[in-house]
């Protein structure tokens, strides 16, 4: 919680730091808001009776979804792979090929589904 | 002591009832196979039968507007597709290739001997609804599946993604993640601060009326607290939803999991 009145230098420090910090929260609200719009205005079609479940389900899919994305973009969370990727975009670097903040993977199609894999994929009774 | 032997024995009692009831209601159900008619599911004469919807349709439009077909390249590019789909084409492609072979996601024949809808329009309408939170039908005419249909891979989807990668996208933090999460904070100047809690009100829009009074938020609208802990990325490491609307930021810690966790002496707190 913020110093409600801060009047020494202590708190206005305080108070600027815990500002930056807890901006992390208000911004994850808004990458959610307009990415995922079902966390806005949800369960408009969701029927009554065991819609609760569903939106818990609804919600943790979601987050889900945002954290796998966020791990993407990010390099993952584990220090070691954080500096391992960090590596690979430097040795990618040093080799001629432009590769920005997003490196390595941005949009590989070899690695989409093949037509042949989409079109004659299993197909059971 | 006694007491404990009490509560076991009521345990036990309730197991068993529960299970009594059960084989009761399966062999009735044996009993009456031949003569209960089933009330749901596959067609009967007389009813409208399935619209002629072509299924090969939509998903050679999904295939040619984002992955490419027939050796074209695709129509949209990489950011189009990070913009219609919400996430990037390799997540996207993670997940695909981890739902086309699951069984209630890859093409099927039905009765009739005519085949169903492909796994990538499944995946691709549902996500429509997450992503745009728009009603079921409304990528009908795009995506080539009914209302219905969508409606129910909608609810598959968030099943599948929550029972695959809850365990590793949505867990408390390791002991190593911590010490980088801390580390990373005490540098912007906090020292010992984890991350940033905050909720946010969600409003349920079809709240059953029964429950409308006792999720009314201070705004008079029916709704549901999300609570969520995330990181200086926005990587969320804890949620909490379900909470009724009358909780505010306040007193939702008297609700939440992490904070029990406080009251008994655990730190740091693991739910």
């Amino acid at each position: 919680m913020p110093h409600a009145k801060p009047d020494t230098l202590k708190w206005l420090v305080y108070n600027r730091l815990q500002e930056a910090v807890r901006k992390d929260s208000e911004r994850l609200y808004a990458v959610l808001w307009s990415r995922w719009f079902i966390t806005k205005y949800p369960a408009r079609y969701m029927g009554s009776h065991e819609s609760l479940p569903r939106l818990i389900n609804t919600a943790e899919a979601v987050a889900i979804l945002h954290n796998m994305a966020i791990e993407h973009s990010r390099h993952g969370f584990n220090p070691q792979t954080r500096r391992d990727a960090a590596a690979a975009v430097r040795g990618a670097g040093s080799d001629g090929s432009r590769s920005g903040d997003r490196p390595s993977e941005a949009f590989t199609k070899d690695d989409g589904p093949r037509c042949d894999e989409v079109w004659g994929g299993p197909v059971t009774s | 002591m006694d007491q404990k032997a009490a509560d076991d024995e009521l345990d036990l009692a309730v197991v068993l009832g529960a299970q009594a009831h059960l084989d009761i209601r399966r062999a009735l159900l044996a009993v009456f196979q031949d003569r209960v008619r089933k009330r749901t599911g596959g067609s009967r004469p007389g009813r409208r039968p399935n619209r002629p919807r072509d299924f090969d349709l939509g998903a050679r439009a999904i295939m040619r507007d984002y992955f490419g077909a027939d050796g074209e390249p695709p129509v949209y590019g990489e950011d189009a597709f990070e913009e219609r789909f919400r996430m990037p084409c390799p997540v996207f492609n993670r997940l695909l290739r981890a739902i086309l072979d699951q069984p209630g996601w890859r093409r099927s024949v039905n009765a009739t001997g005519r085949p169903q809808a492909h796994a990538i329009q499944k995946v691709s309408a549902a996500l429509r609804v997450l992503g745009y939170g728009e009603p079921f039908d409304r990528s009908d005419e795009y995506v080539r599946l009914s209302c219905s249909s969508i409606d129910v891979y909608t609810r598959r989807l968030t099943h599948f993604i929550i029972d695959k990668w809850k365990s590793t996208y949505l867990r408390h933090p390791t002991d190593e993640e911590l010490e980088h999460i801390l580390r990373r904070n005490a540098a912007r100047g906090l020292q010992g601060c984890i991350g940033s809690i905050y909720c946010t009100h969600w409003t349920w829009a079809r709240c059953a009326k029964v429950l409308a009074g006792q999720y009314k938020d201070r705004n008079g609208k029916v709704s549901v607290v999300i609570e969520t802990v995330c990181d200086q990325d926005l990587y969320i490491w804890h949620l909490f939803v379900g909470c009724p609307g009358a909780y505010n930021d306040k007193n939702i810690l008297a609700a939440l999991p992490l904070m029990l966790d406080i009251n008994y002496g655990v730190w740091p707190p693991r739910t």
